[in-house]
């Protein structure tokens, strides 16, 4: 038997999936807390608790796929190994005038002489001696060097020529010969863009020794658990690539976790063009499949501030989950998120104490916007904490403390909440407190860890918003349909190019008549979603029949829907694209191909398009191989794109040959 | 007061350049302000110069003469036309793609922007990418017009939008194309904004855009 072992490290849990590989049944899952501040943590318990269920026996494992939330949380919160960017040809003067030297992510930019022209012609040569410097100038001081040059998806000469200078330069100098990582704008992206492609090309410098770590502590997870197959990571596209590839290229693993998803929701559910909404514990994210594959963001993902040029899945992300913080306003209107905690429940089964706190503020009437919410010490400070924040560190202790007793000690509540959230957004202190997963736990659609808390919370609410406990919770259940419904739509119009602003009167008019709440009004409309849902993670269930019932569509939740990205880290193939352009030269004499390792002319379009579908798939089944797959197949899609001109003029204007040689294969089993 | 700006826009209409300029001086003393004369005299004029070129009443040689007038009435204006109410609806940068010399028709865009209140940067022809990317960075324009007369230098056009995209600036511009063999399909194949079939729509697109 050979099986596939899929895990997934989402912003709550870390789920793991062992899926026959013939077959792609799904033998058994479990699932881990996320331990962020150290990945591997909860890898490693949801691997143990997936082999302790017996279905397989870590020898049967011939492969495992790991999608991961490490690039896109590093790229939010700011955090990277220190590097270089060399940027090669760029106008320094144009980059300050436009601001655009915010955008390259590294304080630490070089400018060198070089660059291209949009026909790839060289510019000026580049300054070899100027590089040497800039390098020389940095050595020890720098972990990754990051190369963009001007027009180098033209012409990628510059770019490969200061790669090897640089690598041949922090090789000598190393103890073990070994040089730096040193990362390529055009390797990245093929399109046009000098300021995006640095951008992206600076967050992969950044990011590689981060992704090194997890790999080398993943692997050595696997190894204690006796399990020896390759390692692959899943990209932003859904596709997946060795360790190794990885390693090198760790940006293109930004909205890996989404991805994969989308791909296990189609693996799953077996339909190709639905709408995926995946219902975590921290985010609600929603992508489009197509013809069985995630539709992809053409503009490049954006990350945090960062607009990048890699490719990944097309998802809209809401700060809504199971684990979303409630809250009762003074108009007694429910908040649910974007803010997430930990739920009472699951903070009573691991500190029973608490119960006895809640007891005593569900039975007293004082009440506080935060009463029912504790505060927890859940990491530790990476950088120096001010003198107040240090103290308020130290009141907490090791237990959890309610936060009304917290901030009235620090006599000024509300200076002192955003003292606490200055540490909960380092990651220092955890919040808890109501959510919906404990509003479930009241209305018994869910039983894990402690009831008790989720009831005396549900209470604690309930007075605040002036109803009974039950139906306070169904309200939350309601609204948490109702923001689904609100996104998916919100998502479906913006793919159509529409912006929708919920807070609008005339948009909350029309979906408040297009649901029961508008049933008094005049009008009536009816919302209706041509394609399928498929409904995927743990509280999918709770919430999902509601969505597809205001949008009047079907609803898919296949079986093992909980832990559909961890199946879908196993069901992706491994992909690479190349594209070739070839153009005219000007007087249209000739043509140019610009290729993968610099520009070559040719006395027709047809000699260039038969050179290249010649040379190109040899080298790119080569990478592709490298990138961890086996029986692999090349394709290629030519576009000749050719416009008319007025009428009279005769002819038709030969404008460029696109060509796109995909290499696609299954990831290659166990050495 | 009225009839004066009438007379300024008929006189603009004919042609008449000196008389135009005779008149602003005329409306200027009587007490109007600058800004009138040029928007309900000359622009006004210029206007219907366009209107009537479009419908085919007014051909080439016609409206530069008419363009003429307007350079004489704005001559005596400028020198009055306080920053503040400056007439410009935007700044526009105009050119003929590289490797092509024809000028007579990005010039008649030019002077009918000019009378529509935009202010102009002339390129010139045979201008290169990397020109237009400079005048971009320098002037920065909310609009940037391309003219080619060949079909061997319409992709010109394709290269510069490329030159653009790769500098970082093309969303911070629109970009608007024309010339005798260019089409709509082929200004959407490249990348244009828009595109215009002649001067007068120039005008029309050039101040949606703006």
């Amino acid at each position: 038997m050979t099986v596939a072992l899929g895990i997934d490290t989402g912003g709550t849990y870390t789920d793991a999936a062992l899926v026959r590989e013939r077959t792609g049944e799904v033998l058994h899952s479990a699932k881990a807390l996320t331990t962020r501040w150290d990945l591997s943590i909860g890898i490693g318990e949801a691997i143990a608790a997936v082999l302790a269920s017996g279905a397989a026996s870590p020898s049967d494992i011939s492969l495992v796929a790991l999608s991961t939330t490490l690039a896109t949380n590093a790229i939010v919160e700011g955090q990277g190994s220190p590097a270089c960017l060399i940027l090669i040809g760029y106008d320094r003067d144009l980059m300050r005038e436009f601001g655009f030297e915010g955008a390259l992510v590294t304080p630490d930019v070089a400018y060198v002489g070089g660059g291209h022209d949009a026909m790839g012609d060289e510019v000026s040569p580049l300054d070899e001696d100027g590089l040497r410097q800039a390098v020389a100038a940095r050595m020890g001081r720098v972990g990754a060097f990051a190369v963009s040059g001007y027009f180098a998806t033209r012409n990628p000469s510059h770019e490969l020529r200061a790669r090897a200078i640089i690598e041949e330069m922090t090789a000598s100098a190393s103890d073990g010969g070994n040089p730096l990582p040193v990362t390529c704008g055009h390797e990245l992206s093929a399109q046009l863009n000098a300021v995006r492609r640095a951008t992206t090309a600076a967050l992969n410098a950044r990011l590689i020794p981060l992704l090194q770590d997890l790999i080398s502590t993943v692997r050595r997870t696997l190894e204690a658990h006796g399990i020896s197959a390759p390692l692959m990571v899943v990209k932003g596209d859904g596709s997946l690539v060795s360790a190794e590839w990885a390693m090198r290229r760790p940006v293109e693993t930004i909205l890996s976790g989404p991805a994969a998803s989308a791909v296990g929701a189609w693996h799953l559910a077996g339909r190709q063009d639905v709408w995926v909404v995946d219902v975590g514990g921290t985010t609600t994210d929603i992508a489009a499949l197509r013809g069985g594959r995630p539709r992809l963001n053409p503009e490049g993902a954006r990350v945090g501030q960062w607009q990048t040029m890699v490719e990944a899945v097309d998802v809209r992300t809401t700060g809504l989950g199971g684990d979303s913080l409630v809250r009762v306003d003074g108009e007694r209107r429910l908040h649910i998120g974007p803010g997430r905690v930990v739920p009472l429940c699951l903070l009573a089964a691991q500190y029973p104490d608490v119960l006895a706190e809640l007891e005593r503020q569900a039975a007293k009437a004082a009440d506080e916007p935060w009463t029912g919410q504790f505060a927890l010490v859940q990491g530790r400070p990476v950088n120096a904490l001010s003198e107040e924040e240090s103290r308020l560190l130290r009141s907490l202790g090791q237990a959890p403390k309610p936060l009304s007793a917290l901030l009235r000690e620090e006599g000024y509540p509300l200076v002192a909440l955003r003292r606490l959230e200055r540490l909960e957004a380092m990651r220092i202190v955890m919040r808890a407190g109501f959510t919906p997963t404990d509003a479930l736990h009241v209305l018994g659609r869910f039983r894990e860890w402690d009831e008790r808390a989720s009831l005396l919370g549900a209470r604690v609410l309930a007075r605040l918003a002036g109803c009974s406990a039950e139906a306070l919770c169904e309200r939350v259940v309601e609204q948490v349909s109702a923001r689904i419904a609100k996104e998916l739509v919100a998502k479906v119009l913006g793919d159509e190019g529409v912006a929708v602003d919920w807070a609008g009167a005339a948009e909350e008019a029309f979906f408040a008549r297009a649901t029961d709440s508008g049933a008094n009004s005049s009008l009536g409309c009816r919302l209706f979603l041509r394609e399928p849902i498929v409904g995927i993670g743990a509280p999918a269930e709770a919430y999902m029949p509601r969505v597809a019932e205001l949008l009047h569509t079907d609803l898919i939740i296949p079986e093992h829907a909980e832990v559909a990205n961890a199946v879908g880290a196993v069901a992706g193939g491994v992909i690479q694209r190349w594209r070739v352009m070839v153009q005219p030269l000007p007087g249209g004499e000739a043509f140019r191909a610009h290729l993968p390792d610099g520009v070559r002319d040719f006395a027709t379009v047809e000699d260039a398009v038969a050179y290249a579908e010649r040379t190109v798939p040899a080298a790119l089944e080569a990478t592709v191989r490298q990138a961890g797959a086996a029986h692999v197949e090349v394709h290629v899609a030519r576009e000749d794109r050719v416009a008319v001109a007025q009428a009279g003029w005769g002819q038709e204007i030969y404008l460029c040959t696109e060509l796109t040689f995909t290499a696609a294969g299954r990831p290659s089993p166990a050495r | 007061m009225a009839d004066i700006l009438q007379k300024i826009a008929s006189k603009l209409y004919e042609g008449e350049d000196e008389e135009v300029a005779e008149l602003v001086q005329r409306a200027l003393d009587s007490g109007l302000t600058p800004k009138e004369i040029l928007q309900d005299g000359l622009i006004a004029g210029m206007d219907q110069v366009g209107k009537d070129f479009k419908a085919g009443d007014l051909f080439v040689p016609e409206v530069l003469i008419a363009a003429r007038a307007m350079h004489a009435g704005m001559n005596v204006l400028r020198p009055l036309l306080a920053a503040s109410d400056s007439p410009t609806v935007g700044k526009y940068v105009i050119g003929t793609v590289k490797g092509d010399l024809h000028d007579i028709g990005k010039n008649l865009v030019k002077m009918m922007l000019e009378g529509a209140g935009f202010e102009t940067v002339d390129l010139g022809t045979d201008v290169a990418p990397e020109a237009f990317v400079k005048a971009v960075q320098e002037h920065k324009p909310r609009i940037v017009g391309m003219s080619a007369l060949l079909t061997t230098t319409m992709v010109n056009m394709k290269t510069t939008i490329d030159a653009l995209q790769e500098a970082g600036l093309r969303d911070s511009v629109k970009i608007m194309v024309g010339g005798a063999p260019v089409t709509a399909a082929f200004a959407q194949q490249i990348g244009a904004d828009a595109y215009a079939p002649d001067a007068a729509t120039a005008v029309d697109v050039a101040r949606k855009l703006a």
